[in-house]
């Protein structure tokens, strides 16, 4: 893109004065290959229009991994000052708290050995995948309030769903403040009612890995990792409640841009300032989709250890530890640069160093895991925050390998039945995917997650911990 | 069903929206209906069957959203998260 000025090795800049109606740069971290194929979409422009947004501060952000997304793009992060900004529901996106948590299995791949396959139908069989499809747990009204308003804790608490010990290890414990169940619509309620324990359909999974590479012993020591063993990653977040919080909360502020004289370039950049009754009810609903989603990944590992307990025994089941559980579409009121500001993250993580704030104390002295799923049938990677993110990118880091490919595009250049084949010819089991849904996750539609991690690492904003790759897959 | 909404464009969008509600909550395949636009609102009755609504549209988008009147006619962009 024209304009485009190179800051240092992986930062790329769009000066704010490269269009009027911008009020901060736009910054991208890439590489030269990286930012060819993210100008072969709309991202940049997109990046250009979250810049312009009333009391945004300091940057509109890209990580390698940004894509063309609905008014924001997806891999972006922008923050807005707390007593001026604005909060905009689509710089979070439609699946509030989609994000991706990792168990691991006190197992090693050898000693599972040819079991594999009966593990991957058992955890098929506990995680209902696809759009719709409803789930294993049956909430009541109070019950919901109390998981909207609580996370998972109020799982652990009532049902026996998960522990304590889950919780600790999830991104602010599970909980954003502020939750209101209250806020949250009769709509997006009926929605989620009965999705909680469900993964969902597009590009979200159950994986089961093997630690593949240890790429930093004393960490990977840190997070209980090591070479052989078994994982399980879980991509999944707040199903039909979330996407109607967004919905309700986008129409709701896009009626109410002129009362509060905002223009914007796009109205799905639709937003209204922090302090203003608007953006005050988003934020409740937005962080009770958010405990939700938490609760639901929460049962969707509970299904999975139950899964690894009916294979390998009970007691295998149960010593399967939660290594950390991390949001990546999210708002959360954090400080930076020693000011207060709403952080917007669509596609991307949180990634706070050794030290920081709400990182775990049983991190606190390594910084906090983050998870790159790459595409299907490659592997993914685990990272530690570093403290270049506190400076550059207000502690955030990538969070896959990201589209270059549209789904359509993918689907017209395999079938899901030739992907399968091609998979399990390489040793990986597929489950409960449409054939439809399978093609559009085809590996080439995403790029080289390796490549995206590699600009992260240099970068400064995190380290590379471990590399994953897959067993077998239930697919959404 | 009746929407409400300050113009077309975020009209279109509440309708549709309706619709993506009732196929998820109940099943419902909308096959024909008919409508009454009035300046800012818009109701009528859908029929339909109830069957599995497959593949679910998750959202409706203002993303591009445009309707606009030319010599053809009204034409009309939405983009659904499906």
């Amino acid at each position: 893109m024209r304009g485009l000025v190179r800051i240092d090795d992986t930062l790329w800049e769009l000066p704010a004065s490269a269009r009027a109606d911008m009020r901060v740069p736009a910054r991208v971290f890439a590489d030269q290959a990286l930012l060819d194929r993210i100008a072969g979409d709309r991202s940049l422009e997109q990046l250009q229009n979250v810049a312009t947004l009333p009391g945004v501060v300091e940057a509109a952000l890209a990580m390698p991994d940004v894509h063309e997304g609905y008014g924001f793009p997806v891999g972006g992060v922008a923050a807005t000052d707390a007593a001026e900004g604005v909060v905009s529901p689509g710089g979070v996106g439609y699946d509030i708290n989609c994000g991706v948590r990792l168990l691991a299995l006190p197992v090693t791949e050898a000693e599972l050995g040819a079991r594999r396959a009966e593990l991957m139908r058992q955890i098929a069989r506990g995680v209902p995948a696809g759009a719709g499809r409803d789930g294993p747990i049956e909430l009541d009204e109070a019950s919901l309030d109390r998981v909207l308003a609580e996370g998972p804790r109020a799982l652990v608490r009532e049902r026996g769903i998960g522990t304590e010990d889950d919780v600790v290890h999830t991104e602010s414990e599970g909980r954003l403040p502020g939750a209101d169940p209250r806020a949250v619509s009769e709509r997006a309620r009926a929605r989620g009612r009965g999705q909680l324990g469900t993964v969902g359909s597009g590009n979200h999974f159950v994986e089961l890995q093997r630690v593949d590479a240890v790429l930093d012993a004393a960490v990977a020591a840190a997070f209980g990792l090591a070479r052989g063993q078994l994982t399980v990653l879980i991509h999944s977040g707040s199903r039909g409640l979330g996407h109607q919080v967004c919905t309700d909360h986008v129409a709701a502020m896009d009626a109410a841009l002129a009362r509060h004289a905002i223009v914007l370039p796009d109205r799905q950049l639709a937003c209204a300032p922090l302090a203003s009754p608007e953006g005050r009810a988003y934020l409740a609903a937005m962080a009770a989709a958010a405990n939700y989603a938490w609760a639901n990944r929460q049962a969707l590992a509970h299904a999975v250890r139950t899964a690894i307990g009916r294979v390998l025994g009970a007691r295998v089941g149960e010593d399967t530890r939660q290594v950390y559980d991390v949001a990546h579409n999210v708002a959360k009121l954090e400080r930076h640069h020693g000011r207060e500001v709403c952080v917007h993250r669509k596609g991307a993580t949180r990634a706070f160093p050794a030290g920081a704030p709400d990182v775990p104390p049983v991190y606190a002295a390594v910084g906090q895991p983050v998870f790159v799923p790459g595409s299907m049938g490659t592997a993914s990677v685990v990272l530690v925050g570093q403290p270049g993110s506190l400076e550059r990118s207000f502690g955030s880091v990538c969070h896959g390998a990201g589209r270059q490919l549209s789904r359509t595009a993918a689907a017209r250049r395999i079938t899901g039945k030739a992907l399968k084949a091609e998979l399990e010819a390489r040793g990986i089991v597929v489950c409960g995917a449409s054939d439809r849904g399978l093609a559009e996750e085809a590996p080439f539609a995403y790029k080289d997650v390796d490549a995206v991690v590699s600009v992260v690492e240099r970068a400064g904003l995190a380290r590379r911990v471990a590399r994953l790759v897959p067993l077998g897959v239930v697919k959404g | 069903m009746r929407v409400a909404a300050n113009d077309r464009g975020a009209l279109l969008v509440a309708w549709l929206e309706e619709l993506l509600f009732l196929a998820e909550t109940e099943g419902l395949v909308p096959e024909a209906a008919r409508l009454r636009l009035a300046p800012g609102s818009l109701a009528g009755v859908v029929r339909g069957r109830l069957a599995d609504a497959r593949p679910l549209v998750k959202a409706v988008t203002y993303h591009r959203l445009e309707v606009a009147q030319d010599d053809a006619g009204w034409h009309a962009r939405v983009v659904l998260d499906v």
